[in-house]
């Protein structure tokens, strides 16, 4: 035989043997000492490759509010009402530090602040007030419920390493997403729907793209990927059968090139055919699941109503929060929203009270909603983008007008539900919302406590790769004890 | 220059020669009394033969005892294969001095006396052969597979092929339960009652604590730089490696399991209740529940079978484990919830003493499930969130011994439940958004320990540039 294949064979053959032993998790001592023995009881009751989490959860799945653009704290959740004195002056050297800047603004000779013109309410919470400007009255008035985090941080300075830090860990490409990370460790709930499921929703100011890759399963096997539910139309292309096929039809259709599969299989041992397999099954099933879940006329009025008018609209932000609902109840680990839109470089008045005003209403109701079928204790919420703005301003600063260009040193994220304390905002920017004063929140941190909602300790959810152990919080994260109820 | 241990690891190499030759010698008296005449030439092979013969037994006794001194073996079979080798030497020597002389006539004695020599010369090789053939591959290695009646003849009882399972109960010693069996499978055969090799026995806890020709096998409290740990971590090509390459290996879990109990003193008597076990070796250990409280009435673990889950799990219900060292269940119906009737609830009973969080939102349940989650006292968490149960029926809930959390959001739910939940001593919190109920009878709930949750109720504006127009979503009813 040729080496070369060969070497390819052994390596897939490796790889099949080392993904089958990270599922022999759990076995009770008394089957290890009988190997002969029948296997224990234990395998029908394992879910994913840990089984089950290494706590009972206090979140059983997670619905995630992804901006996607970088919403500006400083007009949303930051008050900071010592700049509107400062306006048009120049942000101090001392408070910009060493700071890079993206190329938009390296040739910029002034930095002027540009205080909010939006007015900012303080809304009573289980601290001593939360302060939300006047573009989010409704998820305002869910302070009791929310816990504000003022200070993540991040290194990435641009969209696509940003994003991808953010959903995989990692600022370069290739790593599995979070979804990915739970939908291999904890399994399936629902066997006829994906474990994570992604919807894009387009947004009014300035877009950016986003792509499959943040929601690929990387090194892990690929069933683990985010299935995208398409926004218009039907929500999976080619999933219902073409005129003159039966279901029948399809399952026989179905079972033969399984046949054929498994016959490459045992072949070549390439554990990726056992993905493509898991996931012709799942399409299956799915064609049954998707349209019932996708016909929300069986909603009552009054539900619709707290998301919104957009909400019979597919493809809004409104329609994928109530889709996420309907998710969340049907079993489905993680789902993730992406709205676009938020990248306010220019213009920034305008397009965000467009872009707040698209979320607002849906993000609250979700929560009401969840909340009054008792679910909001058990499903964790996170809203957030991929970094900040700056306190400076990008472009031409006007009473009017002003821009706001990347910043990674602080942004504001809330959670919600799932074992997060409610109602408390914590960590605390500088007066400039530029540095973090207190209580700062990498990246890591954030994962490794999402995680431990779960139930999953971030250090014992690996896989090996390349010769070491990946974990989505790679060699770092702390889980922060004060955001857990 | 040639080492001793070499010349004496030649001794599974030499001693087939006077194995052959044996038969070899047997077969020329065969053969020499139906041919009367040439006694001259078989004269001559005989003693030719027995010369041979003589030379090799010594040679493979020589060896033997060469290589006996390099393994450093003990005990009966060592010692039986040792002195029939010896006979054989003996009787060797005197085969061949029998067939030296020359033989003027056939005197008859003396062929009576040279087969005589020759019959015992194939029973001492046999059985030394045999007492060898045990010490190589185990004492029961020719008896496992023979006829029955013969079994008692050619060894000690085989060890069953199939042991049952290990019956574990919470108070059973880490040692009985765990090590021993792992030192049984993999080491006894060579370091157990029948065999010392290096004079090491691993069979008993004081054997093993008694160490072996080269000191103690291990350090109790510190496995790192216990020998047997060494050794038995030791790559599968290194000589010194533990078991030998070619055995059963022992599995990444059983060392773990031995390094662990060495370091926490290689203790005959801990309990798995009182040892601290570390989180990666909970897999390997039975569920035994709370394993910190030392309680002797913990009930013992709940064997789920897969004959009682396959049936369910085929019907696509979602039976999963809480946390992986635990043995509560959580149940969920998301795939089937419009198919699942009483009659689907009904066959979850068996599970009852494990189903701690079980979620029927959305199904089709009447009050008869809620007779039957009534015998599942276990239950920490019921979901019957858009249920039409009735108020009725939550009745058969009342005095439910471990209920925490219970979900009745959009039910028909009112006032007239409240008794029953008042009854639930263990119950925390109460989801009643959606409902019936009135504000003043959540007033009762509420005090002293019950938190009852219903729609959010939306914050308050405390102060502010400007009070924004608010359009506040309804309060839930």
């Amino acid at each position: 035989m040729d080496p070369l294949e060969n070497y390819y064979r052994q390596m897939t053959r490796r790889s099949f043997f080392r993904r089958t032993a990270t599922g022999i998790g759990g076995l009770a001592l008394g089957s290890l000492m009988n190997a002969s023995a029948a296997p224990a009881s234990t395998d029908l009751l394992q879910r994913g490759a840990l089984g089950a989490g290494h706590m009972a959860p206090k979140a059983k799945r997670i619905i995630y509010l992804f901006q996607n653009g970088a919403p500006a704290q400083q007009d949303l959740f930051d008050y900071k009402p010592g700049l509107i004195d400062r306006f048009d002056q120049d942000l101090p050297d001392s408070i910009r530090g060493e700071q890079r800047v993206t190329g938009m603004t390296s040739g910029q000779e002034r930095f002027p602040i540009a205080p909010s013109i939006f007015k900012f309410s303080k809304y009573r919470n289980q601290m001593d007030g939360l302060w939300v400007s006047e573009l989010y009255p409704h998820t305002a008035a869910m302070a009791n419920e929310i816990c504000v985090i003022h200070t993540l941080h991040t290194e990435a300075i641009n969209h696509e390493p940003g994003i991808t830090f953010l959903q995989t860990g990692n600022q370069q490409p290739g790593r599995p997403s979070m979804g990915s990370w739970l939908s291999y460790g904890l399994g399936r709930v629902n066997e006829n729907l994906p474990a994570f499921v992604v919807m894009i929703s387009q947004g009014f100011g300035n877009m950016q793209a986003i792509s499959n890759r943040l929601w690929s399963s990387g090194f892990l096997p690929s069933e683990h990927q985010g299935v995208n539910f398409r926004g218009s139309g039907d929500p999976v292309l080619f999933l219902s059968d073409p005129k003159g096929i039966t279901r029948a039809d399809r399952r026989r259709m179905l079972d033969a090139v399984a046949q054929l599969n498994q016959q490459e299989f045992t072949k070549t041992q390439d554990p990726e055919i056992l993905a493509r397999i898991a996931q012709y099954e799942m399409a299956y099933r799915m064609q049954m699941s998707v349209p019932e879940l996708t016909n929300i006329q069986t909603e009552s009025q009054e539900t619709l109503d707290l998301y919104g008018p957009a909400v019979q609209k597919p493809g809004s932000f409104a329609y994928n929060c109530l889709m996420a609902r309907r998710l969340a109840e049907r079993g489905v680990r993680f789902i993730q929203l992406y709205n676009r839109g938020w990248d306010q470089h220019g213009n920034l008045p305008n397009e965000i009270s467009k872009q707040a005003q698209a979320t607002d209403q849906p993000q609250a109701g979700l929560l009401q909603d969840l909340k009054q079928r008792g679910m909001l204790d058990e499903t964790l919420v996170v809203w957030g983008g991929e970094f900040g703005r700056t306190t400076y301003c990008q472009g031409r600063l006007t009473k009017t007008t002003y821009g706001r260009d990347h910043h990674p040193r602080c942004f504001t994220v809330w959670m919600a539900g799932g074992g997060v304390q409610p109602g408390i905002s914590y960590g605390k920017t500088d007066d400039y919302c530029y540095n973090i004063v207190e209580n700062g929140v990498s990246v890591h941190d954030f994962h490794a406590t999402i995680m431990h909602l779960l139930g999953i300790d971030h250090e014992r959810l690996t896989y090996r790769y390349q010769g070491r152990d990946f974990r989505l919080t790679d060699v770092a994260g702390n889980v922060i004890t004060d955001l857990l109820a | 220059m040639i080492q001793w241990q070499f010349i004496g690891r030649l001794h599974p190499l030499v001693l087939h020669l006077p194995i052959g030759l044996v038969f070899g010698l047997l077969l020329i008296e065969a053969i020499a009394i139906f041919t009367p005449g040439d006694t001259q030439m078989w004269q001559r092979c005989r003693r030719g033969f027995a010369a041979l013969f003589a030379l090799s037994a010594v040679a493979a006794a020589g060896t033997g005892y060469l290589l006996s001194l390099e393994s450093q073996s003990t005990g009966d079979t060592v010692r039986r294969h040792m002195w029939l080798g010896l006979a054989v030497v003996v009787l060797s020597l005197l085969l061949a001095t029998l067939t030296s002389q020359s033989q003027a006539s056939r005197s008859h004695a003396r062929s009576f006396l040279r087969i005589a020599v020759l019959l015992g010369l194939l029973t001492t090789t046999s059985a030394t052969g045999h007492y060898g053939g045990q010490l190589t591959h185990g004492p029961s290695f020719l008896s496992a597979y023979a006829p029955t009646w013969l079994q008692p003849l050619l060894g000690p009882e085989p060890v069953p092929q199939e042991a049952t399972p290990v019956p574990m109960e919470p108070a059973a010693t880490v040692y009985a339960g765990v090590i021993q069996p792992i030192f049984a499978d993999h080491c006894s055969a060579c370091h157990g009652s029948d065999r010392q090799r290096g004079r090491l026995a691993l069979h008993t806890h004081e054997a093993i604590s008694a160490g072996g020709a080269s000191g103690p096998a291990m350090l109790p409290g510190n496995a790192q730089e216990s020998v047997l740990m060494q050794r038995i971590r030791l790559p599968l090509e290194e000589a010194g490696h533990m078991p030998p390459a070619g055995k059963s290996q022992l599995a990444p879990g059983e060392v773990s399991a031995l390094a662990w109990w060495i370091d926490q003193g290689a203790s005959i008597d801990a309990t798995l209740n009182t040892s601290e076990v570390p989180a990666e070796l909970n897999e390997l250990l039975p569920e035994t529940g709370d394993q910190d409280t030392q309680t002797d009435d913990v009930a013992p673990p709940v064997m789920i079978d897969d004959e009682l889950l396959q049936p369910l799990i085929d019907k696509q219900i979602s039976i999963q484990r809480i946390e992986q060292t635990g043995q509560q269940l959580w149940i969920a119906f998301p795939a089937i919830a419009d198919q699942v009737t009483d009659d689907t609830i009904q066959e979850l009973l068996p599970l009852a003493p494990v189903i701690a969080w079980l979620d029927l939102s959305n199904t089709s349940i009447t009050a008869q499930t809620l007779a039957i989650v009534a015998r599942m006292p276990a239950l920490v968490e019921l979901d019957l969130r858009q249920t039409a149960i009735t108020p009725d029926a939550l009745r058969h809930l009342a005095n439910h011994p471990n209920m925490e959390r219970l979900n009745l959001s959009l039910t028909e739910m009112d006032d007239r439940i409240i008794e029953t939940l008042l009854s639930m001593p263990r119950l925390k919190r109460l989801y009643l958004g959606g409902t019936q109920v009135t504000p003043a009878a959540i007033k009762r709930l509420s005090a002293p320990r019950i938190e009852v949750i219903g729609a959010a109720l939306p914050s308050e504006v405390l102060e502010g540039e400007d009070s924004p127009d608010v359009n506040l979503p309804k309060l839930g009813g």
